[in-house]
């Protein structure tokens, strides 16, 4: 049988590729496997497995006005309420909630007992991502600085604190400086 | 109806007439929810191009930089439909019969949906997983003749990596001890996120039903593995469950794009089997 260039390069990928995925769930640790993480290029097949998610998560935030007042804390993106029932044929806010879930759990998962945890936490994507967000959303006059917090909970019990980031202060274009903190107050 | 799918040709002509039901869904839920990847989104490209590859490679940067703003995002999502709808044309053959045209149209779909493992791996789902999957031994085959070496690696290999998909789920629940106690499925369906606020309710009340469910979802899964080498109608319940399953899911836990990218392998399931079945000694 002859084959042409093309095809023995489609064939590798396609070998390769399930190769590669086969050896991720079988746990090696292989360089090529991290570099393909990076871009998530192999697929994760372990849904909802080992460790399910069983905990609501949630995201709250609060503004700290220049009179020196302080918002009540406020959920985003009703992550108290569970889906509409039409959300089985039409489910725009899915982007959303997964985003916010990988987040969430992202930053709920940093080893917080450290001495320079807060500095450090400070600086990742998920903490960013957070912060960016929700100085970003929209707010009365007034607003000089907010903060957000997470929380996380099992069904029928009071959540409990996660994390909870420092009061950062909202420049004239609702965008958070990199300024030193207030207290945090949580 | 097992036979439709013994050429490689119509596996994967059905398999991508479901995928791509799914994409369009999807693409435009992402629409309606653009405001996600905004500069002021929980996908911020604002935000992300300081992390991993694009903030140590420049070139990248520069070049992702384009693609990620916020109105071409919004364009190359509308870009994504438009490429639908040319494979779906030339698919029903409205199009003269282009294998090239709809070789080179899977790839660029491929290339929109990797635009965004490239952008962050916050958001992404199984469901995306295993779309590129499809899209990626689909577009290699197109680029061979029908009923080649290629088109039969390809179509087993969405095959397979559906097989795989059931079986490490499978095995991953049966090593948690929440899913083995039946904790699991109460627990899920009792958050916002993938719950269901009924569904919960009932099964917190019902320990032993979750329980239940718990272990068909692990026994399924893991079983999928005899799938490949199943008889007729074995193969045939078997799909049917997962049909079912994905429906549930669609329903109690809003994961409607799973449904379609996941059914979506099934007629390449079909084509594994069947090509199994006639090699192998102690099948039928």
């Amino acid at each position: 049988m002859h084959l042409t260039v093309l095809e023995i390069t489609a064939i590798t990928v396609l070998i390769a590729h399930f190769s590669l995925t086969l050896a991720y769930h079988l746990g090696a640790k292989l360089r090529i496997l991290d570099h393909l993480d990076a871009l998530s290029l192999v697929p994760k097949w372990h849904f909802f497995a080992p460790r399910p998610g069983m905990r609501n998560l949630y995201l709250l935030y609060r503004d700290r006005y220049a009179t020196g007042d302080v918002s009540v804390w406020r959920v985003l993106h009703g992550m108290d309420r569970f889906r509409p029932g039409w959300s089985f044929i039409w489910n725009p806010d899915k982007r959303l909630r997964k985003t916010l879930y990988d987040v969430l759990v992202t930053l709920a998962a940093e080893d917080y007992t450290a001495d320079d945890a807060t500095r450090r936490v400070k600086l990742t994507a998920p903490y960013l991502l957070l912060l960016n967000h929700v100085s970003s959303l929209p707010r009365p006059d007034g607003v000089v600085a907010t903060q957000f917090l997470v929380m996380e909970g099992e069904a029928g019990q009071t959540p409990r604190k996660v994390f909870c980031s420092e009061l950062h202060p909202l420049c004239s274009r609702r965008t958070a400086l990199p300024s030193p903190p207030s207290s945090p107050s949580c | 109806m097992l036979s439709s799918y013994s050429s490689t040709e119509s596996a994967i002509v059905a398999v991508l007439l479901i995928a791509l039901v799914g994409i369009v869904l999807t693409t435009v839920e992402d629409l309606r929810r653009s405001d996600v990847f905004s500069p002021g989104g929980v996908l911020s490209w604002t935000v992300l191009r300081t992390f991993g590859r694009p903030a140590s490679s420049p070139v990248l940067r520069r070049a992702l930089d384009p693609l990620f703003r916020p109105l071409t995002h919004r364009r190359l999502l509308w870009l994504r439909l438009v490429v639908v709808a040319l494979m779906l044309a030339t698919l029903a053959r409205w199009l003269p019969g282009a294998r090239w045209l709809l070789a080179g149209l899977t790839l660029v779909l491929l290339w929109l949906l990797l635009l965004h493992n490239a952008r962050s791996i916050f958001g992404l789902d199984g469901a995306h997983h295993m779309n590129t999957v499809i899209l990626l031994a689909a577009g290699l085959l197109l680029c061979t003749s029908p009923g080649s070496l290629v088109a039969k690696i390809g179509v087993g290999f969405i095959g397979a990596q559906a097989v795989l998909a059931y079986v490490v789920s499978g095995v991953a629940k049966l090593m948690d001890s929440s899913w083995r106690n039946g904790e699991a499925i109460a627990g899920i369906m009792s958050t916002t996120t993938y719950g269901h606020a009924w569904l919960g309710r009932w099964l917190r009340r019902h320990p032993k039903v979750s329980l239940l469910g718990c272990w068909v979802v692990i026994v399924t899964e893991c079983a999928f593995v005899v799938v490949p080498f199943a008889d007729g109608p074995l193969l045939m319940v078997m799909l049917a469950g997962g049909l079912l399953f994905h429906l549930g899911t669609a329903v109690f836990m809003g994961l409607n794009g799973f449904l379609f990218a996941f059914v979506a392998t099934y007629p390449a399931i079909v084509w594994a089997n069947y090509a199994l079945r006639g090699v192998l000694p102690w099948t039928g």
